[in-house]
């Protein structure tokens, strides 16, 4: 699977795709592989504020649960519903559809602690 | 010391994500989890079990001299037959759960878990009698296959073509003379499903494990790992050892008397407390997240035990496991039991085991 070149992406594997203060968040094809099958996902509720690196969702796979942490400050505006009943479209799809959260971001500057894919590749993926 | 099962190479040129399991580096699954769990319950799956232990048992008076060891009834056991037991500490915990089978007259091979190879070898060899009983400790130097699933039985046929199938029952087994050693076939398995387990040396186990993959039926075979080893077992209801059976646990409050030689069963129950905690089996009634060791079970505001072994059921898509509870909790009763996850609790209900 290619890792797309528009995504920014966390140390924590995060990705995060910015559109104007909206970001959507992802987790990245490299860490679905570490996870294996993802069995159970627990998403934020709608309109919590969220700061940066806090622990807001949680991942299960079938031998470990992990948390993803918020990769911006901001308000959660939408979830991924389907993955309450489909959580292995994060393995299948993780850059599509097995979004995970999208938020409405406090300040549109905040974003300078990501990294872009080659990056990310370089330094956190083994 | 990491230890490699004779069949490493294979696993690693099929794509194995390794585990370490009691210092073994062992498959924990070939891509997917949950692929190879569903191949097992509509297929056959095949589960490289080097790991466990091989230790053989012969001569004149093996059969005596085991029966005083060994939990379950060894005189019960016929040729060709096999029978899960245990080896117990002094207070009725359990060193280690095994298999038993009997080759022949006075000729068993003793099967415990890893874990327990060097407990259970120690054990026996400091009691082995100066007179004719032989006992030697094969375990890492064999292969040992799991074949199970459905189609099990046709796989076995077409790599196995001399030996009748339809007339093999569980826990029954045929020893057949390879080129360099006998090969041990057993209708035993750790599914759930039906199956087989099949140990030998490690050359004709090579030869086998890649025969079993190529076998030309018009039948998925899928190798399958540690992972779903697991979550099939637990749907099964069984207990592993760790887990469910430690040496702190008789076998009474593991809820496994029924393996007990009645002698054994009169004198535990003797001193059995009849408050002590016991192994139940549980099921989540809602969607929740997976349960996981350690997670605390209540009744109402009660807590009553702590999870043992958990586990989303690939079949059903709900938790299920087992838990060290009270010894007063009821079965099937859906009204008040709980599993706290994250500071969440969802409801449960304790049933009999396994959901297959």
């Amino acid at each position: 699977m290619s890792e797309p070149n528009s995504l920014k992406f966390a140390k924590t594997h995060e990705w995060v795709l910015q559109e104007d203060d909206l970001i959507t968040v992802g987790i990245s094809n490299h860490a679905q592989e570490l996870l294996g099958d993802i069995v159970f996902i627990e998403l934020p509720e709608l309109g919590r504020s969220v700061s940066i690196n806090e622990p807001i969702a949680v991942i299960e796979s079938v031998k470990a649960a992990s948390d993803i942490y918020a990769p911006i400050q901001g308000v959660i505006e939408a979830v991924n519903e389907l993955l309450e009943s489909e959580p292995t479209l994060v393995n299948s799809s993780p850059y599509e559809s097995g979004w995970l959260f999208k938020i409405r971001m406090s300040n549109s500057k905040q974003t300078d602690h990501l990294v872009d894919l080659a990056t990310y590749q370089r330094e956190y993926v083994e | 010391m990491t230890l490699k099962s004779p069949l490493y190479n294979e696993h690693v040129a099929l794509g194995a994500s390794f585990t370490n399991f009691s210092g073994w580096e062992m498959p924990l699954h070939y891509g997917s989890i949950l692929n190879e769990h569903k191949a097992v319950r509509s297929s056959v799956g095949i589960f490289d079990i080097s790991h466990m232990g091989t230790i053989f048992v012969s001569g004149q008076g093996a059969t005596d001299w085991l029966e005083a060891y060994l939990a379950n009834q060894v005189s019960d056991l016929q040729q060709l037959q096999s029978q899960y037991s245990f080896l117990l500490n002094a207070s009725g915990g359990v060193i280690d759960d095994l298999i038993i089978y009997c080759l022949a007259e006075n000729v068993y091979l003793i099967v415990p878990n890893a874990s327990g190879v060097d407990s259970v070898f120690d054990f026996l060899k400091q009691r082995l009698p100066e007179d004719s009983v032989k006992l030697e400790n094969r375990s890492g130097s064999m292969v040992s296959i799991a074949i199970q699933g459905k189609s099990s039985e046709a796989l076995m046929h077409a790599i196995f073509s001399s030996i009748k199938f339809k007339e093999l029952k569980k826990n029954q087994l045929a020893v057949i003379e390879g080129f360099v050693d006998s090969i041990v076939i057993a209708r035993t398995g750790y599914t759930g499903s039906d199956g087989f387990e099949v140990f030998t040396d490690r050359d004709q186990g090579l030869q086998l494990w890649k025969s079993f993959l190529n076998s030309n039926l018009d039948i998925d075979v899928y190798p399958c790992g540690l992972g779903s080893r697991d979550t099939l077992r637990i749907e099964a209801g069984y207990p592993l050892y760790g887990n469910e059976l430690t040496e702190t646990l008789t076998p009474i409050q593991a809820g496994l008397s029924l393996f007990l030689k009645k002698s054994l069963k009169e004198s535990l129950r003797a001193n059995f407390n009849e408050d002590a905690p016991k192994i139940s089996f549980y099921k989540i009634l809602e969607k929740a997240p997976p349960p996981r060791k350690g997670y605390e079970l209540f009744y109402d505001t009660k807590k009553i035990g702590v999870v043992t072994s958990g586990s989303i059921s690939p079949t059903t898509k709900k938790g299920i496991g087992f838990a060290l509870v009270d010894s007063n909790v009821s079965l099937n009763e859906a009204d008040k039991y709980t599993i706290l996850i994250r500071n969440k609790k969802y409801s449960l209900m304790f049933t009999k085991r396994g959901i297959i």
